[in-house]
């Protein structure tokens, strides 16, 4: 005798929600520095799977606290984001290296971190104490786990945060003006290299988070950043590149996209459907889902 | 106020200032004009900040600003506004306004918000559209409102009856001398020389990267040699 | 002109060397009659060395356990090491060198299976045997009549695994779940796949994954819905640590029997309780109930300070069936004799089981089959 019909569907709605929230906090890492630098920041993945071992290397020093963990994270993450704009993304733009420059060196930035990872916490995949990760609930015969409920807290917080930061105080306008034309934005008084600066280490506590919250759920190992960073990257195409709103919504969507292929047609097509689904929305929207085409006065 | 000195200046290889000085006194409105391509923008974009120069020194206040940003020329109160009038055209009308406030701290922005939008009632309709929907005299309209709002000790601004409508060009050029009035010196680069030497207190004429003339705003518009190449020989 | 008097030069050259050679490998060979002399070719050094080196205590832990015992018809065992750092140019010269120099009977290894695709054929065609003791890819045994393994691949183990399990649980219906992009898990779940149809259990949910994928609940929740009787997973340790989480926390709680990944002692490490009670066959298991394996254990244990691993007992059961082919053909020099023995060895008992070679020389035995209780592998009984 399996689960009722309905259960199921509960339980594929809670998945789904699960899944998406995780796949658009790393989204939102991206989209905030193509936003405002123009470049895809391929290093993201690898900053994600650091914040996790930030939090991990936190919570083994004893500290078994969720909220200290994820600022732990957020920290490390954000250091290394800093220091990926001082070393990979400022050096290129002094010399105006166009956008693909940057792309590979933080391709390169990328796949130092993974083999520093490699060094310092070894191949194997580590987990986060049960003690830190809690138990489950029932809710309507499905099933929630503590760590889903954590990350979906964290994660309607961390967007509602940015939401407002980027709609209602200074620097998060002054973020957006800078996205949209740094020359301008100088002109009103903004220190655009600065603002460019918080919003890279921005995007990487993001990711930090994100991935401390994956950690948390499933397993911290040097190389969880990739199908992540991959997911992330297509979720961003689909938002509309560099649009907030629009990372949040296509991580969700995307997360659906794959639980429903899954119950519905086979577990085999999981990816392809997600990807093909994307393809698709593509075809009728080319910029996204809330892409504008390129205007007049955009992006200098 | 704010003066040039023997500024040269270009793009990469092309040489396109050749030593310019110019001198705005405080109060006054002063007058840039030329042909297209003399290399007035160019000075603009020196004095803000916008490009290096190769030679010479821009002095503001009497302090040499010449190796500044252009955001803390912006900060000192120095405010361009530029050629074509880049407004940020994805954030709504109030969200430009707000961030012309950006480097004041004061507790008057919120009444100097009132004051811009009692001087264009058209932006108080509009605040909470993008600003890439306003009209072009809208738009040249909120980037004079934006640089109101930094309460600017200089104002620059670079062809500011671009594209506009004679009415609201007429507009335009009533609302700079307005502004003027009220305290803050202008530096007015303006292809319709005939206009802004009217509201001028003194104009410089520009031929080919360098000051060909100056004087007066009334001695120039009496001036054959500028009346013959400038003012369409009236 | 020229050119033919460096030729005629290069001629009388050949001509000296070969006639050294022979003279020297006569020597050689007429030594050789005194001892039972067999070539072991191993990853010795670079990053297989471990396995290389688990392999040789292994067989030098059974050399000197013959030896001790008078050796083979009065006669001692002796072992020639070569290594081949995992090579596959090394693994072919070195086998040659055991072949042609060391006039070896036999030759154990070498230790990957790419390095026994390349050396398997050299020394078929020289007709001297040539045993791997951890080569498990498909086809080793069908290089050639000389070629043989005695190390049990997964598919070899998966059969037993679902018999006994079959056997004990009484399961019906079963979902089976795996990782479709790697070779190693799937062929293994196609194995699984087969041997559940031929013992009659139903299939009532076939999910795939891939390797590096961490949220299985879509999957699972379908699982749910279809309520096998058991569970099977064909994943590395990884996925299938994360599967069996959240597969209990979706309230999934029936048996599960899983491929080799499950081998791994970090599965128990990453999944904590929720792996316990997973069953698992392995081809060797060191707290067999078994007074051979128990003795072997003791002494491999007082000589190395360890357990030894699978790598070790295959290695010792190795040089085990070539003592006991030696003894059948009964002349150290007769490679052909040597060969004809080893093939019709049958329910030859060794440490990893009771042991019989198929028609091509690849082996046929039972994997000890395992269950995960409180972290420890036990026999599942
Ligand atoms: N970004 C640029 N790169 C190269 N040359 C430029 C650039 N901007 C302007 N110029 C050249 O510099 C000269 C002066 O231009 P500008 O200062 O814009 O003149 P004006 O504002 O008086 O019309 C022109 O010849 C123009 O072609
Ligand atoms: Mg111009």
């Amino acid at each position: 005798m399996g689960a009722r019909a309905t259960t199921v569907w509960f339980q594929q709605l809670i998945n789904g929600v699960s899944l998406g929230a995780t796949y658009s906090l790393v989204a939102l890492g991206y989209t905030l520095v193509f936003g405002t630098l123009g470049i895809i920041n391929m290093a993201h993945g690898d900053i994600f799977m650091f914040g996790a071992f930030f939090g991990l290397v936190l919570v083994e020093t004893g500290l078994l606290s969720a909220p200290a963990m994820l600022v732990a994270a957020a920290g490390g993450a954000a250091i290394m984001g800093l220091l990926l704009e001082y070393i990979a993304l400022r050096p290129l733009r002094r010399r105006q290296a166009g956008h693909l420059t940057p792309l590979i060196s933080t391709i390169g930035v990328g796949i130092f971190l993974r083999s520093l990872a490699l060094q310092l916490f070894g191949p194997d995949s580590k987990s986060f104490p049960m003690a830190l990760r809690g138990g489950s609930y029932r809710l309507g015969g499905a099933v929630v786990t503590q760590v889903d409920i954590v990350i979906l807290t964290a994660g309607l917080l961390l967007m509602l945060g940015l939401w407002l930061l980027l709609s209602r105080t200074k620097l998060g306008k002054a973020m957006r003006a800078t996205a949209e034309n740094q020359a301008t934005a100088a002109l009103l008084g903004v220190n655009t290299e600065a603002i460019i600066a918080v919003t890279v280490m921005l995007a990487a506590a993001l990711g930090g988070v994100a991935g401390a919250l994956v950690g948390l759920s499933f397993a911290v190992s040097p190389t969880m950043g990739l199908p992540y960073g991959l997911k992330g990257l297509s979720i961003i195409v689909l938002g509309g590149m560099g649009n907030v709103p629009g990372a949040m919504l296509g991580g969700l969507i995307l997360g659906f996209a794959e639980v429903i292929t899954v119950q519905l047609l086979s577990s085999s097509w999981r990816d392809m459907a997600a990807f093909t689904l994307l393809f698709l929305l593509l075809v009728v929207k080319p910029d996204g889902l809330f892409g504008r085409a390129q205007q007049a006065g955009g992006r200098a | 106020m704010l003066q040039v000195e023997d500024v040269r200046a270009g793009y990469g290889a092309v040489q396109v200032l050749k030593g310019i000085r110019l001198h705005v006194s405080q109060g006054q409105i002063v007058a840039l004009i030329g042909a297209n391509g003399a290399g007035k923008t160019t000075t603009l974009r020196v004095i803000a900040g916008q490009l290096r120069p190769s030679a010479g020194r821009v002095v503001f206040g009497g302090e040499d600003i010449s190796r500044r940003p252009a955001y803390a020329r912006a900060r000192a109160g120095l405010v361009h506004v530029p050629e074509g009038r880049a407004v940020l055209t994805r954030m709504t009308v109030q969200e430009n306004l707000e961030m012309g406030a950006y480097a004041r701290a004061d507790a008057e922005v919120a009444h100097d918000l009132e004051r811009v939008f009692t001087r264009f009632p058209r932006l108080r309709e509009r605040r909470r559209q993008p600003a890439g929907t306003l009209s072009g005299g809208e738009q040249q309209m909120l980037a004079i409102g934006r640089a109101l709002m930094a309460r600017p000790k200089v104002l620059l601004l670079d062809e500011p009856s671009m594209g506009l409508a004679p009415l609201v060009t007429a507009e335009i050029f009533r609302l700079i001398q307005e502004i003027n009035q009220e305290g803050t010196t202008i530096l007015l680069v303006e292809q319709n020389a005939r206009q802004a030497l009217r509201i001028a207190h003194y104009a410089y004429v520009m031929e080919t990267g360098q000051i060909a003339l100056e004087g007066s705003a009334k001695e120039l518009l009496n001036n054959r040699r500028v009346v013959d190449a400038y003012l369409g020989g009236a | 002109m020229k050119s033919v008097r460096v030729v005629a030069f290069a001629v009388a050259l050949v001509a000296v060397s070969v006639a050294a050679a022979v003279a020297w490998l006569g020597t050689e060979a007429a030594y050789a009659q005194s001892a039972w002399r067999f070539g072991a070719v191993l990853v010795l050094s670079g990053d297989g060395a471990a396995y290389g080196n688990s392999q040789r205590e292994g067989l030098e832990l059974a050399r000197d356990t013959i030896n001790a015992a008078g050796g083979i018809l009065g006669m001692p065992v002796e072992i020639i090491f070569e290594d081949s750092r995992g090579e596959r140019t090394e693994a072919v010269n070195a086998v040659l060198k055991l072949i042609n120099r060391d006039r070896v009977l036999a030759i154990i290894g070498p230790t990957y299976s790419p390095e026994m695709f390349a050396a398997g054929p050299v020394a078929d065609r020289a007709r001297t045997t040539i045993m791997g003791i951890s080569t498990t890819a498909v086809g080793i045994g069908e290089i050639g009549d000389y070629v043989f393994r005695n190390s049990l691949p997964e598919e070899g183990v998966i059969p037993t695994t679902i018999r006994v399990s079959k056997e004990k649980l009484g399961y019906r219906t079963a979902a089976l779940l795996y990782s479709n992009n790697n070779d190693f898990t799937k062929s293994a779940a196609e194995t699984f796949e087969r041997e559940l149809r031929t013992n009659g259990v139903e299939l009532v949910a076939i999910e795939t994954f891939h390797d590096g994928d961490t949220d299985f609940r879509a999957q699972l929740t379908k699982v749910l819905q279809a309520n096998p009787d058991v569970l099977v997973v064909s994943a590395l340790y990884k996925e299938a640590a994360l599967l069996l989480q959240q597969a209990r926390q979706l309230g999934l709680d029936q048996p599960v029997v899983g491929g080799n990944g499950f081998n791994s002692p970090e599965l128990y490490r990453l999944a904590g309780e929720a792996a316990e009670g997973a069953i698992v066959g392995s081809p060797w298991f060191p707290g067999r109930d078994d007074p051979l394996v128990q003795d072997f254990v003791a002494r491999y244990q007082e000589r190395y300070g360890r357990v030894p691993d699978q790598f070790a007992a295959q290695a010792y059961d190795g040089l085990m069936l070539f003592a006991e082919a030696a003894r059948r053909s009964g002349n150290p020099t007769n490679r052909q004799a040597f060969r004809d023995a080893l093939a019709q060895i049958r329910n030859f008992e060794g440490v990893t089981g009771v042991f019989s070679f198929d028609e091509h020389g690849n082996p046929m035995m039972d994997a000890t089959i395992l269950q995960l209780r409180g972290g420890e592998y036990v026999e599942f009984k």
